[in-house]
């Protein structure tokens, strides 16, 4: 398969897969009784939960003023990546800020799913895991979110981008691509994880402990933290707060530290949607168990890390739109069923019955878990 | 045929080997120097924002001993609560981490001044024991020690002259152990959550 026929494969694939869900979601919308729902438009129904947290940032800029229904709650929960990537695109869509942030994420989860593709031949598995990768990602429950006013699919590529620069051995461009992931989401900085194992298998021990053999493949795992740390610098100086961040997400959404396998057993307690986010994770270690056995260490390192990370955190509920921008667990998923096309059409019906409830309870504004 | 893979980047000039290291390495020291300095200086602004606004409110609202002060949802008294609590519920407010702290000013009085609260600290079958340290001003008054029997008795203790003298009080109510949510409620009980401040 040459590279347009791929190239135009994955278009197809993405095309496919935004139209169901736009038309899904004004399909629900004309159905649901909740006039607040009616009057939205499109793209009012692409912005809900954290989504109008980024549009406040990319509007007006960070603020320490309170949600008055969430006492705490402020907008330096979020990372600033993505609100100052679309305040910089809102210019070009004629001052709509919400048309430049769905655009830009739809933009951002494109170009991701190429790499994701290339990444995929990179570890040596044919066109069809390859290709069976990205279809998941687009159609995995709660893939919508790729879609909309947040920053998931931002996230997702400088994820790719970071990993497939790092293993090409381009580590100015892995560097920088990490320096920005970091500035993106709480668990970008975990890519220092990845990048770590990978020197080690890579290169030994010895091209940690003596860096000074080749300093440049240090370069992704030292400008890793850059973004975050220049987060903090900012919250610093405006709040007196470098954990800003932290501080109002322990206040705001109640957030705080539970053992992971202490949290786990209270998510799948909680019944209901929590408890099926709960199964999910529990897949996604699976997913990651399933990466050491293909010796895909780093990669396992970086899903286990992220996944720990979401689950320590007490009241996350949300957390299957954490987990499908672990990528190189489909990736498992795409390997066991690509020989087996009845399990990928299984695989594809279920994942897009589960896409469609979350997406009613998006569109509805239900508390289905977001 | 072989193909030898080459690193893009791979610097091999010496010279420009060992500025990359040293840049590197002044990076490292700026990240651990910059966190050091993040960790000791940073205060949660959230906490920090609701203790400036309790102690202004505070001031603006001296107390003359003795009072009664009640805390409960819509009541004017809360503007005393500082960082630590939560919403002010109907029949008070009430607590899920460590220290709740409340800040009140008192009209000058060379007296010992005798603080009762109405409160409830947490206590379960799983927490058949827990304990509640009273601070005022940076100085601990006294450890209590709660089991489910006594949970919800008054707490009074005796602030000092050489501290109420100030006349500005800031009490941090203080728990030992804090579980997961809901670790203990202060402020809910039979009777309203009540502070009563009273001459010795």
């Amino acid at each position: 398969m040459g590279r347009r026929e791929w190239f135009a494969m994955i278009a197809l694939i993405f095309l496919v897969s935004r139209v169901a869900i736009l038309a899904a979601t004004a399909a629900f919308a004309s159905h649901l009784p909740t006039s607040s729902v009616q009057q939205d438009n499109v793209l009012g129904l692409l912005c809900r939960w954290d989504c109008g947290w980024y549009m406040d940032i990319a509007q007006h800029g960070y603020s320490t003023q309170e949600n008055p229904s969430q006492p705490g709650a402020t907008n330096f929960a979020f990372f600033p990546l993505y609100p100052s990537m679309v305040r910089l695109a809102t210019p070009l869509f004629a001052g709509n800020v919400l048309l430049a942030a769905v655009a830009l994420s739809n933009l951002c989860f494109f170009v991701a799913l190429l790499y994701v593709f290339c990444y995929v031949r990179l570890l040596h598995f044919d066109h069809a895991v390859a290709l069976l990768t990205v279809a998941l990602l687009c159609f995995l429950p709660q893939t919508f979110v790729f879609s909309t006013g947040m920053s998931e699919s931002t996230f997702l590529l400088l994820l790719v981008m970071a990993m497939y620069y790092l293993q090409t051995e381009r580590y100015l461009v892995a560097g920088i691509a990490a320096a920005l992931l970091s500035a993106t989401r709480a668990p970008g900085i975990i890519f220092v994880l990845f990048a770590l194992t990978w020197l080690v298998r890579q290169h030994g021990w010895r091209s940690v402990l003596t860096p000074w053999t080749a300093p440049d493949r240090l370069l992704p795992l030292m400008l890793a933290p850059i973004g975050l740390f220049l987060f903090w610098g900012y919250c610093f100086m405006t709040t007196d707060d470098a954990f800003a961040q932290s501080s109002t997400a322990r206040h705001g959404w109640e957030w705080s530290f539970v053992p992971p396998w202490h949290n786990l057993v209270l998510l799948l307690r909680s019944g209901g949607a929590v408890t099926l986010m709960a199964i999910g994770g529990i897949f996604v270690l699976f997913c990651t168990v399933m990466l050491l056995r293909m010796r895909l260490v780093a990669e396992a390192m970086f899903c286990l890390a992220a996944l720990l990370l979401v689950i320590s955190g007490e009241g996350a509920t949300s957390v299957f739109r954490y987990w499908i921008v672990l990528f190189p667990a489909w990736i498992v998923v795409a390997r066991i069923i690509a020989p087996r096309p009845l399990v990928q059409a299984g695989t594809f019906l279920l994942a897009g019955l589960c896409n469609g409830l979350m997406l009613y309870a998006w569109t509805s504004k239900e508390p289905l878990g977001f | 045929m072989d193909v030898e893979r080459t690193p893009r980047l791979l610097i091999d000039a010496p010279g420009r080997r060992w500025l990359l290291l040293i840049l590197l390495a002044i990076l490292a020291a700026g990240y651990f120097g910059v966190f050091a300095v993040f960790i000791t200086a940073s205060r949660d602004f959230i906490d920090a924002r609701r203790d400036r606004a309790a102690l202004r409110f505070s001031t603006l609202h001296p107390v003359s001993v003795p009072d009664r002060i009640l805390f409960g949802s819509k009541r004017r008294e809360d503007g005393l609560l500082g960082a630590g609590w939560h919403f002010a519920e109907a029949d008070g407010s009430w607590s899920g981490r460590n220290g709740g702290g409340l800040f009140i000013a008192l009209r000058p009085c060379a007296c010992d001044i005798d603080l009762t609260f109405n409160l409830g600290v947490f206590t379960s079958k799983q927490t058949a024991e827990n304990g509640l340290e009273i601070v005022v001003n940076d100085k601990s008054l006294g450890h209590i020690a709660r089991t489910v029997a006594d949970a919800w008795n008054p707490v009074r203790i005796t602030v000092p002259e050489s501290i109420a003298a100030s006349g500005e009080l800031h009490i941090v109510l203080q728990v030992d152990r804090a579980k997961l949510a809901f670790s203990r409620r202060l402020g809910e009980g039979p009777e309203d959550t009540r502070c009563q401040v009273g001459r010795r």
